[in-house]
């Protein structure tokens, strides 16, 4: 049996040069990437657990929470790489320049996505927060070039990018610098201040909670939508693990209560400045990215009532997040190659013209809203429900939020059944085997998206087999 | 031929107060200037002035690679530059070669000059609120000024290569700063990739953004 973990990184990263050059022919890089992603996983789970391995004498170990994220970003990875497979190998209505005006091929990112991978699995793995940082800014510097792919022209979204996770950077060296310190003078209580200081606004800015956002919109704009989907549903999940981990290593961060209150405090911030940008926008690019906001929110809240509980709902938050947001990212990019826009003014009837994309698209939005009947409703619930427990308005707030996010999709639902307001636009009928296998893989994940909504604790056994593991929150209440 | 020691003990000099008034120099022009030739030959005069600062913190062999990390990303970025001839689709009637612009809101010359000015008052002050742990004053002053100026520049454009040479002073501010609290070579070895990354995003961005100037033309 294989035993050092070190396939899970390198196999990724030898595999993106190969993709690379295999990008010309986007079928072949899609499917080549979702292999390595799928084999990888496949490794990850056979691999033993808690038994480390020494690279450049800082260990690496996988234990259970890090093997069941890094299978978790991989399979993600894996149906996004094939879901660009699917959107590039449709033909499209105009020619290819026209339709995508200028930007770039969604395939593009693929093989920076693969080294992505790579380096998240090494971040995820890294029992030393200092190097775990580091590896988690080159994989943002990766992002930069996925976030670009070969677009040419304006460079902003990739740009704000890079500057906001290299202003991550130190505050996460030098909290590890902090924390090497209070380890060796657990009592000296100066230390514990501006730690969990630099701690909260380094993963502030990598995460993009309120007011280190920006990013997020121009991605989101910019971006194929296949990549801003894998960046976000990739990098947080192994945020929040590294967070949860920092805290199950250092039970004084627990003690101290200002992380949670920092937490609680940011995410209630994001939530509702997610929640009332989501409800003015006139695209639906936008809708996504301050949708995604309301909901990052949600799973800082969840994690800032310091319980078992809200552990488990944020882990399952986290699973309906980047399923969601798999199913956005792939209509988005239908409803850019058919649609050749995704502002509410240029999509009147579009729900006639391709009523599964249409549906998998609100139905992404509205799980990210936590509208009851889908996936994010399950995961919002009980997260409502703690954080009521600790401060009614602060509940009521997150309600607010989401349901701002709600009606935010009513009016994009309205522009998608309403008349084509723009004549210029006028368009032929899509006929539905143009797009057969996207809606056909839309559907499926629109259908797992209401069994998460419907049926939640299929999926809670390997949750909790998780949550378990971090003994440092307190039992349940 | 003298070593690489007997060099820096010849120039020891440059590891005091001159290489701190060096840098205040160099990031000064960063700001200040738009020629992207004088920009780059700044930011290479920046990377050398660390490396003798770091020379103070740090063992000279390390302090040497560190420089030459330094003194590799300047000709990717003067590549870039070149190939995109940067700053030419703003060349109109041949201006100034200092930034004298005003753009969304005026952020020219007179501008730039006063917010410098602030800026040292503002770096003097954090270092007397808040001096930098394990590192001696002047040089925790200029890891402020350093710091400040790479902000400053990155608030003051969008041109990727620009903002780019803003990313980089900040991050030699901070690597300044955190040289003298983790001295391990692994760390020292994965900033420096860190920096020769970002310094690759950044060429590949300007790249990206020139087709745009290019079009505005």
């Amino acid at each position: 049996m294989m035993a050092s973990p070190l396939p899970l990184i390198i196999l990724p990263l030898a595999m993106a040069p190969i993709v690379y050059l295999l990008r010309r022919w986007p079928i072949v890089a899609s499917l080549s990437a979702s292999a390595t992603a799928l084999v990888t996983a496949g490794i990850c789970l056979r691999l033993p657990l808690n038994d480390p391995t020494y690279v450049l004498g800082r260990e690496l170990a996988l234990d259970h929470p890090s093997q069941m994220v890094i299978v978790f970003i991989l399979v993600t990875a894996a149906i996004l790489f094939l879901c660009v497979w699917l959107t590039s190998q449709s033909p499209s209505l105009r020619q290819p320049l026209d339709c995508v005006q200028g930007r770039a091929q969604d395939s593009a990112f693929v093989p920076f996505g693969l080294a992505i991978l790579g380096l998240l699995s090494g971040a995820a793995m890294m029992r030393l927060f200092l190097f775990a940082a580091l590896l988690l800014e080159i994989a943002a510097i990766a992002s930069v070039l996925a976030i670009q792919g070969d677009q040419q022209g304006s460079a902003r979204a990739a740009l704000r990018y890079l500057v906001m996770t290299a202003l991550a950077l130190p505050c996460f060296l030098v909290t590890a610098w902090l924390f090497e310190l209070h380890a060796r003078n657990p009592h000296n209580v100066a230390l514990a201040d501006p730690a969990v200081t630099l701690l909260a606004l380094g993963f502030a800015i990598l995460l993009g909670v309120v007011p280190f956002h920006a990013w997020l919109p121009a991605v989101v704009v910019e971006a194929p939508p296949t990549a801003t989907a894998f960046l976000v549903s990739t990098t947080h999940p192994v945020l929040f693990l590294l967070l949860t981990g920092l805290f199950q290593r250092h039970p004084w961060l627990i003690a101290d209560g200002r992380a949670f209150q920092l937490l609680t405090v940011g995410g209630l911030l994001t939530a509702v400045v997610g929640g009332i940008l989501a409800l003015g926008q006139q695209d639906f690019e936008r809708l996504l990215a301050y949708a995604a906001l309301s909901d990052l929110g949600c799973l800082l809240l969840g994690l800032g009532t310091a319980s078992i509980e809200g552990l488990t709902a944020t882990a399952l938050q986290l699973i309906n997040r980047s399923l969601a947001l798999v199913l956005a990212g792939l209509g988005l990019a239908s409803l850019r190659r058919y649609a050749f826009s995704n502002a509410f003014t240029d999509l009147g009837n579009v729900a006639r013209r391709m009523p599964l994309v249409s549906a998998g698209l609100l139905a992404a939005l509205l799980s990210l809203a936590g509208f009851p009947l889908t996936g994010g409703f399950a995961s919002r619930w009980p997260i409502y429900h703690l954080v009521y427990q600790e401060n009614h308005l602060y509940a009521i707030a997150l309600v607010l939020s989401g349901g701002s996010v709600a009606l935010g999709c009513w009016r994009g639902l309205l522009a998608l059944l309403g008349p084509n307001a723009n004549p210029e636009l006028e368009r032929e009928s899509i006929p539905l085997l143009r797009y057969l296998p996207t809606a056909i893989v839309m559907l499926l994940l629109t259908l797992l998206c209401l069994t998460l909504g419907l049926f939640p604790q299929l999926f809670l056994p390997p949750i909790l087999k998780v949550v378990e593991g971090f003994a440092f929150l307190g039992p349940p209440r | 031929m003298p070593t690489l020691s007997e060099v820096i003990a010849r120039l020891s000099f440059l590891t005091a107060s001159p290489a701190v008034v060096g840098l205040v120099v160099t990031a000064s022009l960063i700001i200040m200037v738009r020629d992207w030739r004088a920009s780059l030959a700044a930011l290479l005069a920046q990377y050398l002035l660390l490396g003798f600062l770091l020379t103070r913190l740090i063992p000279l062999e390390v302090a040497t690679v560190k420089t030459l990390i330094g003194a590799l990303i300047c000709p990717i970025l003067y590549l870039t530059a070149r190939r995109g001839r940067w700053g030419r689709q703003r060349d109109k009637d041949r201006p100034s070669p200092l930034l004298t612009g005003w753009e969304v809101f005026p952020v020219g010359l007179p501008f730039r000059l006063l917010v410098v000015v602030l800026m040292g008052l503002v770096a003097s002050s954090l270092l007397k609120s808040y001096p930098l742990p394990e590192v001696p004053r002047d040089i925790g002053f200029a890891c402020y000024w350093l710091a400040l100026a790479g902000l400053l520049v990155m608030i003051l454009t969008a041109e990727p290569l620009k903002a780019g040479l803003g990313l980089l002073t900040f991050m030699a501010g901070f690597e300044l700063f955190y040289a003298a609290l983790e001295s391990s070579l692994s760390v020292v070895g994965l900033l420096g990739i860190v920096n020769l990354f970002m310094a690759l995003a950044i060429a590949y961005l300007a790249s990206a953004g020139q087709v745009e100037l290019v079009e505005e033309q």
